[in-house]
């Protein structure tokens, strides 16, 4: 076992193009570390870094404290599951786990005792004489998370290990690997672009765009507090609203003036956000869907109902603002009785407190 | 016309079709096992086909005139060099074309498909003289060497290798493999039909090949199955039951490879991109 240490990592691909831009990144030993980010945000890459599978252009790789960057993939003792899972076609389930042990020249008895081990956590024995054809996309993946058990590595690097199943053995596969990695306490770095399933998985996540590490946090500081509109627009589901405010001084502090209501800008805000207290100016609020709400006190956004999502327990309502103008439908997550057509007006309370606001450029205040 | 009676004229077309281009090696066998004075007596009918009076004598024959067993011998063993050390360098070689980023890749891979268009006549007496300054002449080394390396086989490996999904050679690499490991133990064998087919195809070119040992043997030492076809033929008596069963026996051991290899060498004609 062992820490991950990045260090202004970089890589640049021979025709220009920068997949991975200066990321530094911290991994405690046995922390389950997600990376997640959208489709060419060089997760992937980074990932592929870590096993040596990609060079890196600049920056630095630290494995349990060791300099790995020039190591081959094989001398960094790191485990791999592939998106596509990777079996080896012509080897048997067992051919396939005892794969990893007969390359680092392990006696047999050893690679036997080894390999029914992982077969038994995973369930696998009635399917060791199987060839990888043979078997359902669940069982794919549990002999390839197999073969980076059985060699006990110091790191397991997991790529969008989900994406090829259902959805409903996704959710029960995540739980596997999760209680698989307690159970281990192996530094696991997990790359996805699912954000659901980074949120449940991660006992911390990263957020990557373009090449570049966003914000690294617990996803509860990642959903209640994100580092700027990017982040917390990519987490949540819906994402965060951003709303065009402005922050006016007043007598007793800022005031936040939104649509046609300026509030005080309450406690727990300038607490959370101490930035927001000498600003003035053009800035975004971010509102939660959950802070959207069709009664009670607050600031009211008016506007008229664009879609209504029915999900059962809850209802999604889209709604374009009136005022602020020119700015995208919000999204309010309302009880399952709210009735509410298209084409309906509606004033939506704010939850102020519930408020983060971003500077023009972006971030956090 | 209903689609009944079309499919029956098709189907006795192709028979027909099927019985032409089977005739001459029905021919070839039935004489092979006649008197030898019925063989070209009876070539102009469809007598030629019946081995009427069959027996082993012709073959028989065969073995008492010539050492046979000798250019058997030659022959196997030197289309097992060609190969078998074929597929070692021509895979290894169509592997590094697919897979390694060296300088002078593509240059190389240009090189390689112009070869494909030089036929070898045209390198023939150039590369006696070759072969003759190293001393090389009359051996089994000169009648497999220069064929061991093939531009068409280096062709075949490359584009079946350009198939093979990535993630299983990075998945071998993290795993603990190095490049060798991880050709000799993910990469071939999951390439065992290009594999195959590279051995067919590499077989069946050198067991008929007739020139370049016909110029680079002199006695019957090292001499292969085809220049001694050639000798037998001009061997006096001429005796066509003979020479038919001499050429049976040179022809048995090509039908049953591919008899044997047929499913290989289809699959691998198609995965690699060729047709059969």
């Amino acid at each position: 076992m062992a820490d991950v240490r990045l260090t202004d990592l970089s890589c640049t691909y021979p025709d220009g193009t920068a997949a991975v831009r200066g990321v530094s990144l911290a991994v405690a030993d046995g922390e389950l570390m997600v990376i997640v980010g959208p489709s060419g945000c060089g997760k992937s890459t980074l990932l592929r870094m870590v096993a040596g599978l990609e060079p890196a252009s600049a920056g630095t790789v630290a494995i349990g404290g060791r300099d790995v960057t020039d190591l081959s993939p094989q001398a960094r003792n790191v485990a791999m599951v592939f998106q596509s899972y990777a079996l080896y076609p012509h080897l048997t389930v067992a051919g396939n786990l005892a794969f990893p042990l007969r390359m680092r020249g392990l006696p047999r008895a050893e690679i036997a005792r080894r390999v029914a081990e992982a077969a038994h956590l995973l369930s696998l024995t009635p399917l060791l004489e199987r060839r990888p054809a043979a078997l359902s996309g669940g069982e794919r993946q549990r002999v390839a998370m197999g073969r980076a058990l059985v060699r006990d590595p110091d790191v397991f690097l997991l790529d969008e290990p989900l994406s090829n199943l259902d959805a409903a053995l996704r959710v029960e596969i995540r739980a596997e690997i999760a209680a698989l990695q307690r159970r281990t306490g192996t530094t696991c770095l997990y790359v996805t672009h699912d954000q659901v399933e980074a949120m449940t998985l991660g006992s911390r996540v990263a957020v990557m765009e373009h090449g570049r590490l966003h914000q690294v946090d617990a996803p509860r500081a990642l959903y209640e507090a994100p580092a700027d509109t990017f982040v917390a627009r990519f987490i949540g589901s819906p994402g965060m609203n951003l709303v065009p405010a402005r922050l006016e001084p007043g007598p007793e502090g800022p005031c936040l003036r939104l649509g046609a209501a300026a509030v005080p800008l309450p406690a727990p805000v300038r607490a959370r956000q101490p930035k927001a207290e000498g600003a003035a100016g053009e800035v975004s609020a971010g509102l939660r869907p959950e802070a959207l709400a069709l009664e009670g006190p607050g600031p009211r956004l008016t506007g008229t109902v664009r879609a209504v999502e029915r999900l059962g327990h809850e209802v999604l309502a889209h709604v374009a603002l009136a005022e602020p103008g020119g700015c995208p439908p919000v999204a309010a997550r309302l009880p399952a009785d709210a009735e509410l057509e298209e084409g309906d007006g509606v004033a939506l309370v704010v939850d102020v407190a519930a408020v983060r606001l971003f500077g023009r450029d972006g971030t956090a205040l | 016309m209903t689609g009944r009676a079309q499919k029956a004229l098709w189907t006795g077309a192709l028979a027909v079709a099927a019985v032409g281009y089977l005739a001459p090696l029905l021919f070839l066998v039935a004489g092979a096992f006649k008197p030898d004075a019925r063989v070209l007596a009876e070539a102009a009918g469809w007598r030629a086909v019946v081995p009427v009076g069959a027996s082993l004598h012709n073959f028989a024959d065969v073995f008492a005139r010539v050492p046979f067993e000798r250019y058997l011998m030659n022959s196997l063993w030197i289309a097992a060099w060609v190969v078998a050390g074929g597929l070692a360098v021509n895979g290894l070689a169509g592997y590094a074309l697919a897979r390694l980023p060296f300088p002078g890749r593509r240059l190389v891979l240009g090189a390689v498909l112009a070869l494909l268009v030089v036929p070898f006549e045209a390198i023939a007496v150039p590369l006696f003289y070759q072969m003759a300054w190293l001393g090389l002449r009359d051996t089994y080394t000169v009648q497999a060497l220069p064929f061991v390396a093939n531009a068409f086989s280096v062709y075949l490996f490359y584009s079946f290798f350009l198939n093979v999904p990535r993630e299983l050679e990075e998945a071998a690499r993290v795993d603990g493999a190095g490049p060798l490991a991880t050709y000799l133990r993910v990469v071939v064998p999951g390439a065992r039909p290009v594999f195959a087919t590279v051995a067919v195809l590499t077989f069946l070119t050198q067991w008929g090949s007739f020139l370049w040992p016909l110029m680079v043997t002199v006695g019957e030492r090292v001499r292969p199955l085809p220049v001694g076809l050639a000798a037998f033929h001009t061997l006096p008596p001429r005796m066509w039951g003979d020479i038919f069963a001499f050429c049976l026996m040179t022809a048995a051991p090509v039908l049953a490879l591919f008899l044997l290899f047929q499913r290989w060498f289809v699959k691998g004609a198609v995965d690699s991109g060729i047709k059969g």
